[in-house]
């Protein structure tokens, strides 16, 4: 309830056009008021009487009653249409506003697919509540107000009579309330159920298929569809036993108003042109009694669709700049870790006291076991979270301390998976810089060894990828990934593992191409060949989230330890090899 | 027009059901139809003051009441059961056949937009079905009857009343036109959001990286703003087309039956009651109906787009189908052969080209050569994810394509390169590789893998729920769930595609250790690019540009002197050179 008046608050700025709905809305209402009142006037005076010009009268009266009122109600649906799209737009854009401020940590833990059903299908929802049920039932408030002093003062015993039902409604309506909501919650819950489990299979289809699972997905996909089945169907039921309710009660208040208000008419008490009249109006009174309803479940569907609107508006996002941060237009590329501690869940620390200090221009080599803390060590340069204890500084900064978007936009950080956008291939490479000239886009290219290739598609750059495009290999797309990352003249350059799926040979030409692109900046390399790692200017060894040694190559070699049991294992038998081609 | 008529084909199972539904319709609709008579007689006898027989007029609108009543409740349940009941179908058969389809077919399509064929498409047939089906019989029955009783009350009057309809339809065919243009810039517009909003929430990583959420903002609010922009007109469109209509249908047209039925009345020819129920038929029963009768073409054309995307997806063949005659392929020794091979995805632009390759049972065959050069190809045509484009590959003498899909599938154990892991337990993800099996070949599966101790480290063991609402796994730890689940599987053939990259040395190496023992008596193939790998294995494969260059153990090919030579020394010249310090250091 809380969130619906929220919701109203969005309505604020357009609060002239909506002043101007209301307004229209009670004319609208109004406006309905004259058809029963002519039709009496045509029954007890007109015909009666044989007054003919009279006819002509009520000729204009209709034609100019429905003209007015198509003019009012043709205004109205241009506002609350244009009210309904604009709130549409803003909720949206303050939602994807929002959720490019919440941090990686946020969209770690849900899928893709169910975001985007808060973005769209949630605020659709809520646009459609706004516009039809909740706009309907204001009219229908609005009837019943205009009608119920209307019928009173055509004749009060009527009045009472159809006023009489109404609790009996209210009753029927009261005991089954209870059920359609709890239903209608189910049925949203077993809808996302079905949604999440389509949207995971559909994008693992991979596994899917390796496994042969594809008639084991189905029926469990069925399994879900099914308890929609069920409980759309036990919705229907329980809706219609209350329109059945609502029905025979209002059938039975109409049955009395024609049985006592006969009696009347025989009294002289009432013509009977009144009579049709005032059955026209109890038809309003009624009619929106039986639409209640429906604007409950629609309700119903829109409170969840706001109530999650707003839990993602009100994530607050971990990582925001602190109010005086400052802008550091050029860094040097000098970065420390200062006693850092860092866990994705509390209690399960993933960084253990790391302290470590790099020099502009080094080049730092990062290695040890999977789940040492390799790539959370690098994901806090970038600031994609925040240390737990401990700081991260860069040129001496906290980094919390700076400024996001101008640290980040001299980050070039290329991660484990080659993320690419289905456009051109000239796009996916500028995305970082958008003003980049063709020059640079090529040179971007050929440093990451992927000119050649480029220029053997037809529409060489221009070439569509991804969706509707071509097909690119895991290599390729990394390759196109460091491209990216090296346009932006970076600072500091992240490479996570981003040459592992490049055969020797292109890692080598790439390599080369990275090591001039290196000079002068500061860089952090997790790699996991020795011969990526041996250039390095100093390699840190992890372990467990703690880093364990640090050295260069002939240092760490040296000694007993993680890296040279590494070292070991991966060129012992090279090694042999490689001297007894020598000596061959 | 044609999908329509598939899609009564479509719908023939349910012949019974529709045909309920058709006479409940009917039943509804007539029981509408006394209502405005009931009135007539009312007033008739209250103008002329003669007795009337009240109780009688109570139970006829309560009795009445009460039938309409109950038969719009079986009407709903049975237009439910209906709808429902074919959605059910549908999905099914929708998500089923996307099963069969291949890689390719996923790979070109966004996976929201194969969702919304399955959820949002079938839906709009839906409430074209349960909706437009019930408003086609229903409301051409009661126009029929309703003429009909209209025509017998006076027929100059009738007549009279229908003066206004051409004009009528006029409106509609005048506005319809622009509507659905505009409908069709909405759904464009619409598409281009939605995808690129899939794209960059998938994508966030990227968009984070480069500090681009300003800019992703702004083109977001580009998009929303046409939209919005598009939306409002097609909106104001439809209100003018039914303002207009409602002015004409129930303005002029009460206007013209008051005046002229007025008349009617004064010259005799007419009762009073009969022009209060002229007006309530005329204005609830013809203009009603014919409304809606109308909208049913626009319903048509939206259930037509969504019929045509629904289609398009039935139709698109499997590449991979089993043969009518396909066996089951009996559990084979793992003997593969590549008989003159050629491959291409896209027709004239062969992949693989002209390969010849024979692996006996229990080889370990290490497939070596540039990204690109047609390594994840090979492996993908033997788990028959595409068909050879000529010559054939055979395991134990068994043409691919002559055995059926899953039971060669059975056989072939895939790591693929991205891990994907699903959103349940760690226990279940394993299992996944063999639904059959128990916790403790699970258990032992995660040990040969070596994450048993990661796992049994965290505070729900194996009942650890991993992904959305679960714990983070890092890369190295995912891969070997995925390797303890290919290793559940027990498959004859074992297809590892990078699948340790991201392992460290000291980590792969001891799944190394376990895969050497599970690779025993198997066939594998492996895609590894660290030749401490490659070395180990009994046949090197080395490819360039869909050509096998080279085949060999890892001594022959050195002694060859060819391109792996050249690999091979590439790669250990920086060792050879810390061999060489360490040396003169010593």
């Amino acid at each position: 309830m809380n969130n619906f008046l929220r919701l109203l608050g969005y309505l604020k700025p357009y609060r002239f056009r909506v002043a101007a709905a209301v307004i229209l809305m009670i004319l609208v209402t109004l406006s309905t008021l004259p058809m029963p009142r002519i039709t009496q006037f045509l029954i007890d005076s007109v015909l009666p009487h044989k007054r003919w010009h009279m006819l002509n009268v009520i000729f204009w009266m209709v034609v100019g009653l429905y003209a007015v009122r198509g003019i009012i109600s043709f205004s109205l649906n241009a506002i609350i249409s244009w009210l309904g799209q604009r709130i549409v737009f803003d909720l949206r854009y303050q939602s994807y506003k929002h959720l490019n401020r919440l941090s990686l940590s946020y969209y770690d833990k849900r899928q893709t697919g169910k975001i985007m059903a808060r973005v769209i299908d949630d605020i659709n929802v809520i646009q459609y509540m706004i516009t039809g049920g909740f706009v309907q039932l204001i009219t229908d408030i609005l009837t019943l107000l205009v009608v119920i002093p209307v019928i009173y003062s055509m004749e009060w015993r009527l009045a009472s009579i159809a006023l009489a039902v109404v609790p009996f409604y209210v009753a029927g309506y009261k005991l089954l309330l209870g059920k359609i909501r709890a239903l209608s919650v189910q049925l949203r819950e077993k809808w996302d159920a079905m949604l999440g489990a389509l949207q995971e299979k559909i994008a693992g289809i991979t596994v899917v298929k390796a496994f042969v699972r594809e008639e084991y997905e189905t029926e469990r996909f069925m399994e879900t569809v099914a308890d929609n089945f069920k409980l759309g169907m036990q919705q229907a039921k329980l809706n219609r036993t209350l329109g059945l309710v609502a029905t025979v009660i209002r059938a039975a208040g109409t049955g009395l108003i024609y049985w006592v208000g006969a009696r009347l008419v025989f009294q002289y008490d009432i013509k009977p042109g009144e009579l049709v009249a005032f059955t026209a109006y109890i038809g309003y009174l009624y009619d929106p009694a039986v639409r209640l309803v429906d604007f409950n479940v629609q309700a119903q569907w829109a409170g969840a669709a706001i109530d999650r609107v707003f839990e993602t508006l009100d994530t607050r996002p971990e990582i925001v700049d602190a109010p005086d941060a400052v802008v550091l237009r050029e860094i040097k590329g000098a970065v420390e870790f200062r006693n850092v501690s860092f866990g994705y869940e509390p209690g399960q620390p993933v960084l253990h006291n790391v302290n470590l200090k790099v020099e502009p221009g080094e080049v730092i080599a990062i290695v040890g076991p999977s789940g040492a803390g390799k790539t959370t060590l690098v994901n806090l340069i970038a600031r994609f979270y925040d240390v737990t204890e401990g700081s991260v500084l860069i040129d001496g900064h906290d980094i919390r301390k700076i400024r996001l978007e101008t640290v980040r936009r001299q980050i070039g950080y290329v991660s484990q998976e080659s993320l690419l956008f289905s456009v051109s291939i000239r796009e996916n490479i500028a995305y970082g810089r958008k003003d980049a000239t063709d020059e640079q886009i090529i040179q971007a290219a050929k440093n990451a060894d992927l000119h050649d290739f480029i220029m053997s598609l037809p529409d060489g750059y221009d070439t569509k990828i991804g969706e509707d495009g071509i097909k690119l290999s895991v290599g390729q797309k990394q390759r196109l990934a460091i491209a990216r990352a090296t346009l932006t003249d970076p600072r500091i350059l992240i490479l996570d593992d981003a040459t592992s799926a490049l055969d020797s040979k292109t890692e080598a030409n790439v390599q080369e191409a990275l090591e001039k692109l290196m000079k002068g900046r500061t860089n952090f390399v997790i790699a996991h060949r020795l011969s990526t790692i041996m250039n390095a200017d100093r390699i840190i060894v992890m372990d467990h989230g703690r880093i364990v040694d640090i050295g260069t190559h002939a240092e760490l070699v040296a000694r007993p330890g993680v890296y040279k049991n590494l070292y070991d294992e991966q060129f012992k038998s090279a090694q042999e090899e490689a001297l007894m081609a020598l000596l061959a | 027009m044609n999908n329509l008529v598939r899609l009564s084909r479509e719908l023939k199972p349910y012949w019974r059901v529709m045909l309920l539904v058709g006479v409940l319709t009917l039943a509804s609709a007539a029981c509408g139809l006394p209502g405005p008579l009931i009135v007539r007689y009312f007033v008739d006898h209250l103008i002329k003051r003669q007795p009337l027989n009240l109780p009688l007029v109570f139970a006829l609108l309560v009795g009445i009441a009460s039938l309409s009543g109950a038969v719009g409740f079986a009407l709903t349940l049975a237009i439910t059961y209906l709808g429902q009941r074919f959605k059910y179908d549908m999905r099914r058969k929708l998500y089923s056949h996307m099963q069969t389809l291949s890689l390719g077919f996923f790979e070109k399509n966004q996976t929201g937009k194969l969702m919304s064929n399955i959820t949002n498409d079938v839906a709009t047939l839906d409430s074209l079905i349960s909706g437009g089906f019930v408003t086609l019989i229903s409301d051409t029955a009661t126009l029929a009857a309703v003429i009909f009783i209209v025509f017998n009350m006076n027929w100059r009057l009738a007549l009279a009343a229908l003066v206004v309809y051409p004009f009528y339809v006029l409106n509609y065919l005048f506005h319809i036109g622009k509507i659905k243009r505009t409908a069709d810039e909405v759904r464009e517009e619409r598409d281009v959001m939605l995808g690129d909003l899939q794209e960059k929430l998938a994508g966030t990583l990227v968009v984070k990286s480069y500090a681009k959420e300003r800019f992703e903002v702004r083109q977001f609010v580009g998009q929303n703003r046409n939209l919005l922009d598009l939306n409002v007109r097609q909106n104001i469109l439809g209100t003018r087309l039914w303002t207009i209509a409602e002015f004409i249908g129930s303005g002029c047209g009460t206007a013209i039956i008051l005046w002229y039925g007025g008349r009617q009345v004064l010259l005799g020819h007419l009762t009073p009651g009969s022009l209060v129920a002229f007006v309530s038929y005329i204005t609830s029963y013809l203009y009603g109906p014919t409304l809606r009768l109308i909208q049913i073409n626009d319903q048509i054309a939206r259930a037509n787009a969504a019929l045509n995307r629904i289609f398009a997806t039935l139709d698109t063949r499997p590449n991979i189908e089993d043969k009518p005659d396909a066996i089951e392929l009996p559990p084979i020794k793992g003997e593969v052969r590549y008989n003159d091979v050629w491959f291409e995805y896209e027709p004239g632009q062969p992949v693989i080209k002209g390969v010849n390759l024979h692996v006996k049972p229990g080889q370990m065959v290490a497939l070596v050569g540039h990204s690109g050069s047609g390594k994840t190809t090979m492996i993908n045509l033997l788990s028959r994810h595409y068909d050879v484009t000529a010559g054939s590959i055979t395991v134990d003498g068994h043409d691919l394509r002559d055995v059926t899909l899953k039971s060669l599938r059975k056989q072939v154990g895939v790591v693929i390169q991205e891990t994907i892991l699903f959103n349940t337990t760690i226990r279940e993800n394993i299992r996944y590789g063999r639904l059959e099996a128990t916790d403790a070949e699970v258990e032992e599966a995660a040990r040969a893998a070596n994450i048993a101790h990661v796992i049994e480290a965290l505070p729900r063991g194996y009942d650890t729920r991993i992904g959305e609402e679960g714990i983070k796994l890092s890369g190295g730890e995912k891969q070997r769930i995925a390797i303890a689940r290919a290793i559940l599987s027990n498959p004859r053939i074992l297809i590892l595609d990078e699948a340790t990259s991201a392992l460290d040395s000291e980590t792969e190496a001891m799944i190394q250790e376990a895969l050497e023992r599970l690779m025993k008596g198997r066939t594998s193939f492996v895609i590894a690019h660290r030749l401490s790998t490659i070395v180990k294995a009994d046949l090197i494969v080395v490819m360039e540009k869909g050509v096998i260059m080279e085949m060999g153990s890892h001594q022959e090919l050195l002694t060859q002197g060819g391109i792996y030579a050249g690999l091979y020394q590439q790669q250990f010249k920086a060792a050879l050179d810390a061999l060489e310090t360490e040396q003169t250091a010593a």
